[in-house]
């Protein structure tokens, strides 16, 4: 889960011609990593392409990530069985 | 009324050919007419509503009842009965006519007796506009207004107008009213027959004339069979009509006259644009255009047309103190030029950043191997709503999906800001069209 997540990051941030300022390590804080808000709303709707299901419309109650770590874990505690 | 004004057209030429070859006259219809007036005499000054599904005999329909009830309210085929229900009850009606009603035997068995004359009235035409997100709202419409812009018949042989359009619709009513007072026949294709059994249809009856939306145009030059259209009128409308398009509709129908024309619901017919480019003169803002006076503000366009008085508070449309109607479309002053960008409530909002689905879809129509584009806003937990977009592509180009996905993204990215980019590309075999022949995109979730 994490590679694909780390694949479609990179992607969007090459779409958006975005250097990454710093090492996406589960401690990174989303918010400093050189991704800006347009490019977190790509990166979901890709993942919903990729993974068939977008984690923050299944939440209950609305969780935003601060640490890559954290975007990781929301998309494997919400993953529907059987999909990957 | 419109039997009266048919009355006076030649009466060698037919007037309609119907979906299985079947020729009608206008004396013919004459009697037709007469008959079911007879039939019907109840409804005579009351208020009708129209249900029929069949198009062929809506026209009857209308010939009989426009100048015989005093109001007729016209029910698109397919309307949800929920919908129905609403306007009809908002409505009032006295009776309810379907196809059943019209139909049976063209030849009445009754010999044709002379009475006293019916006493002509104006009936008051109310059509539903095609509302994708509410009860659709009712605009009131009279023959005269509608027919406003018809031509009289054209020296030379008369058109073989096609139907390509609902009749009920707007468009399909302004195809049957120039067919009917302008001399020329109208040819109306099976209802449930594909594109391609339409377009068949079209140049086995010789059709020379054809107003249509820009997607069925698109879809037209696709289909094989449409080279054997000999066309002589072509007209665009209803959807953004892009200059790519008209070139495309020039070069296949050399012979052809290519007029554009705007026109809705609401406003009637607003103004016909023919010097083969895409939007219209900026000097029309100054001067107005065919009596139409028009302006912008707030980036849409407004409209005065003659004879078509709305008051502001008519709850039907936007109208300002002057009588101009707002369109709610946007456009944009381009040198000398004004040109259309979409509908003022498609926007998509991208984080605080609109993005009109036309605009996406241009882009993407753009691209050689792309036939039909409909982009619309996904819900994003991040930005409210994204773009995503739906592709139909030319027969021949259809390529592993996941790549042409990627390269249609990535050919966006070069034209487009990156919030108006599609996060998502789907490829479809097609896109739905509506009975306006406009495409229906799929409603907006809005945060």
């Amino acid at each position: 889960m994490r590679e694909i997540i780390l694949k479609e990051f990179m992607d969007v941030m090459s779409q958006a011609n975005a250097t990454l300022r710093t090492e996406l390590s589960d401690e990174a804080v989303l918010l400093e990593t050189g991704m800006d808000s347009l490019g977190f709303a790509i990166l979901v709707a890709q993942l919903e392409t990729k993974l068939g299901y977008d984690p923050f419309s299944l939440m209950d109650q609305p969780y935003y990530p601060v640490t890559f770590g954290d975007f990781v874990q929301i998309y494997e505690r919400y993953r529907p069985d059987g999909n990957l | 009324m419109l039997l009266e004004r048919m009355k006076s057209r030649r009466v060698d030429i037919p007037v309609w050919i119907g979906p299985d070859g079947k020729i009608l006259s206008a004396p013919e219809i004459e009697v037709l007419v007469t008959a079911l007036r007879s039939r019907h005499a109840g409804l005579q000054g009351r208020k009708v509503v129209l249900r029929c599904n069949s198009d062929f005999l809506t026209a009857r329909a209308l010939l009989t009842l426009d100048g015989f009830c005093a109001e007729l309210l016209l029910i698109h085929p397919g309307t949800p009965e929920s919908d129905c229900a609403a306007v009809e009850s908002g409505f009032g009606p006295d009776g309810v006519l379907t196809d059943a009603d019209f139909a049976g035997d063209d030849s009445p068995p009754v010999p044709h007796v002379k009475g006293a004359a019916v006493p002509e009235t104006v009936t008051k035409w109310m059509i539903p506009t095609s509302g994708t997100t509410r009860t659709p709202r009712l605009i009131p419409h009279d023959s005269a207004s509608l027919s406003r812009t018809v031509k009289s018949p054209a020296a030379g042989l008369p058109h073989h107008w096609g139907l390509m359009y609902g009749i009920t619709r707007f468009a399909g009513l302004q195809v049957f009213l120039q067919s009917l007072l302008g001399g020329g026949v109208l040819l109306f294709p099976p209802s449930g027959a594909s594109f391609p059994e339409k377009v068949r249809y079209l140049s086995e009856c010789g059709c020379t004339a054809l107003s249509a939306t820009p997607t069925h145009w698109r879809k037209i030059l696709m289909t094989p069979l449409s080279e054997r259209l000999r066309l002589q009128q072509i007209t665009v409308g209803g959807e953004i009509v892009d200059q790519p398009l008209l070139d495309l509709v020039k070069s296949r129908f050399p012979e052809a006259r290519v007029v554009h024309i705007y026109a809705s619901t609401e406003t009637g017919v607003g103004f016909t644009v023919k010097d083969g480019l895409s939007g219209f003169p900026c000097s029309w803002l100054a001067d107005g255009i065919e009596n139409v006076r028009m302006k912008i503000h707030d980036g849409t366009l407004w409209l005065k047309i003659p004879g078509r008085t709305l008051s502001p508070t008519c709850g039907i449309v936007e109208v300002d103190e002057e009588g101009y109607i707002n369109t709610g479309d946007l456009v944009l002053v381009d040198s000398d030029r004004v040109r259309f960008l979409g509908r003022m409530n498609g926007t998509i909002n991208v984080g605080g950043n609109k993005v009109s689905p036309e605009e996406v879809e241009q882009v993407l129509l753009a691209h050689p191997a792309v036939l039909l584009a409909s982009a619309h806003g996904a819900r994003n937990p991040i930005s409210g709503q994204i773009v995503v977009a739906e592709v139909a592509l030319k027969p021949g180009h259809h390529t592993v999906a996941t790549e042409i996905e990627k390269e249609l993204r990535f050919f966006c990215r070069e034209r487009l800001d990156l919030y108006k980019v599609p996060a998502r590309v789907t490829l479809v075999d097609d896109l739905t069209v509506n009975e306006s022949g406009k495409i229906t995109r799929r409603p907006q979730w809005t945060g």
